[in-house]
């Protein structure tokens, strides 16, 4: 049940951030060449800037679900299995503690926020603007919890994850090399 | 003694596995509620949502994205078979091959692991399997990614040029020079181990198989001719650029190579996602640091102790350096340059340092602090592909560390090896 949730929303943010993606992609690419007839659009730099923090704030999320931000582990892998499970557990409750702390005053400020809007986009209020804060920060939380026990296992078993990722992206590049090789050998 | 308490409990919480993103947040916040009281974490707040807006940042998952499509779309191999074509009879040419293809291919995208990954998981075994020793064969494929983070396309420029609030295209060209001939001396001293070492000659050079290779390879290396050639004749600007590197990849991939399926594009595509993610959340979060230490004077209180003791560039310079190397050796370079630069940037002025000039010192030092364990993602991921050990490995990458350190002083003491071009197309 967890896990088929877990599945649901990594799903629902990659849906999300590819659609922030191809927008920013499609915004800067339209811009350059309206610029290019003479037609720079007015609102490409407000725009862009909003959507490239919507982007950010959604991949991070994204990464907090895949475990892929930059860290540390070497120090906690290397320690005997009790102190690594306790030091990676605080590790784990001062993200969280993080998060609940961004999420609070990401709200508190979007009462303030909802009295301005964006300069080309008049009806777009400050608040909707700024609501991904809070709304990631709480998807932030949840992707935190729910990848909590496997982060637990590894201190347990003394894996890094820096390495895990470092053999996962080798493994992925070997096969990309290996279906090329295929691939030419075929055409 | 504010910087002192906020670097020792940002080391503290990045030692006991915090990410380093949310680490520098718990400081600044830390920071806010200490010296201003809880209504202060509403300015952390909002700093956290503009930090993430600054325009040149735009290019940023943009050119993590084109990298990703060239990561899947066969570009490295394409590359590969055309500089061995070329130089592959050279004594040590596979080496070189290496090095050149770094050159032209490594840090674009935002993971410098994953492009390792794909050159080095072809290289790196036929290497061996001609007589190069595992460690040599790993140094050589690190040092040289390493190295390529001065050549443009850089990630880490763009991030400094944002936050330094200087032109990334100034930095982008200031970098060709220290990058290129870096990249001629990492095949000097192939060239040299190579004749120590008595390693063989790769094929025969052979018009055809050169011509053959190249048609194969014209649109991989036409790409970053178009990029840069447009970014530096001014047609298009670095974000823009970035844009036009994106739809390169993508006619690339799908026309013309057709190694770009569906199931391609989604993989680069989140992977993208997740690296524009784990970077943009450093740079957002240090913004709230950057806040709170900017209102408690920090920044401007360094400048002024540390040019009340001396005001000579060269000598900060040397400081610098060393700031750098020792955080270069515990930190990301992303990390680095985000925490650092902001700190140091008033005594960089206040002494009349050039900021670009800068920028290119700040970059080698992050290049080096790849090379050098324990947070060295490039050496690890190079020695893992080569199942070689890193001390052992660390050893042999000696000369190639030696050749960046000089690359480093060279930039560093003659400012006209990196601004020389700058001022030219000025």
């Amino acid at each position: 049940m967890i896990a088929l949730f877990e599945r649901i929303l990594l799903r629902c943010l990659e849906i999300i951030c590819l659609a922030l993606l191809v927008t920013l992609t499609t915004a800067v690419v339209y811009s350059a060449t309206m610029r290019y007839f003479g037609a720079s659009p007015s609102w490409y730099d407000e725009i862009a800037s909003v959507l490239l923090a919507w982007l950010t704030y959604f991949g991070a999320t994204y990464a907090v679900f895949l475990r892929q931000h930059m860290g540390f582990g070497g120090i906690v892998a290397a320690l005997p299995r009790i102190p690594a499970v306790v030091l990676a557990l605080v590790s784990e409750l001062l993200v969280i503690g993080f998060f609940v702390v961004v999420a609070w005053y990401g709200y508190a400020v979007l009462a303030v926020a909802k009295w301005d809007s964006l300069l080309s986009l008049r009806w777009m209020t400050l608040d909707i603007v700024q609501s991904v804060i809070p709304i990631t920060a709480v998807l932030m939380i949840i992707g935190t919890l729910l990848t909590m026990p496997r982060v637990l296992r590894n201190a347990a078993s003394g894996v890094d994850q820096e390495h895990a990722e470092i053999e996962q992206a080798i493994a992925d590049a070997e096969r990309d090399a290996a279906l090329m090789q295929r691939g030419d050998g075929t055409k | 003694m504010i910087l002192l308490l906020t670097t020792i409990a940002l080391i503290t919480l990045i030692m006991i596995n915090v990410p380093i993103a949310v680490s520098i947040g718990l400081v600044a916040m830390g920071g806010f509620i200490m010296t201003s009281g809880l209504p202060a974490l509403n300015d952390m707040a909002i700093a956290l949502f503009t930090g993430a807006t600054k325009f040149p940042l735009i290019a940023i998952p943009l050119f993590i994205l084109a990298g990703n499509l060239m990561n899947t779309s066969g570009i490295s191999v394409r590359l590969i078979n055309f500089v061995s074509a070329l130089i592959g009879f050279v004594r040590g040419g596979l080496g070189m091959v290496n090095i050149g293809v770094s050159m032209v291919f490594a840090e674009i995208s935002g993971s410098a692991v994953a492009d390792v990954a794909a050159t080095g998981t072809v290289l790196i075994p036929e290497m061996k399997k001609r007589g190069y020793s595992r460690t040599l064969a790993a140094a050589i494929t690190s040092s040289s990614a390493s190295l390529a983070i001065i050549i443009p396309p850089s990630i880490p420029m763009i991030l400094y040029g944002a936050i330094a609030e200087t032109s990334v295209l100034k930095l982008f060209v200031a970098g060709v020079v220290p990058g290129v001939l870096g990249g001629f001396l990492l095949m000097l001293v192939t060239y040299f181990l190579a004749v120590r070492y008595d390693l063989p000659r790769g094929e025969g050079f052979d018009l055809c198989h050169v011509w053959t290779s190249f048609k194969e390879a014209i649109w991989a290396l036409l790409m970053p001719v178009i990029i840069l050639g447009g970014i530096f004749s001014g047609l298009v600007t670095a974000t823009e650029g970035a844009g036009l590197a994106v739809v390169a990849a993508l006619i690339i991939g799908i026309f013309i190579y057709r190694d770009l399926d569906l199931s391609h594009l989604r993989k680069a595509m989140l992977e993208g996602v997740s690296q524009t993610g784990a970077v943009m959340l450093l740079v957002a979060s240090s913004a709230a640091l950057g806040l709170f230490l900017t209102q408690a004077q920090v920044p401007q209180q360094l400048a002024a102790q540390i040019t009340e003791m001396t005001s000579n560039p060269y000598l900060v310079l040397a400081l610098l350096n060393l700031l750098l190397l020792v955080l270069g050796m515990f930190l990301h370079g992303a990390a680095a340059i985000i925490l650092v630069v902001p700190i140091v940037l008033p005594l960089v002025e206040a002494v009349g340092i050039d900021l670009i000039h800068f920028g290119i010192i700040v970059t080698l030092n992050l290049a080096i602090g790849q090379q050098t364990p324990p947070v060295a993602s490039v050496l690890i991921t190079s020695c893992s592909i080569a199942k070689a050990g890193i001390w052992e490995t660390s050893r042999t990458n000696l000369p190639y560390i030696g050749v960046l350190a000089f690359i480093l002083l060279l930039v560093t003491y003659v400012p006209v090896v990196s601004l020389g071009l700058v001022e030219y197309f000025q």
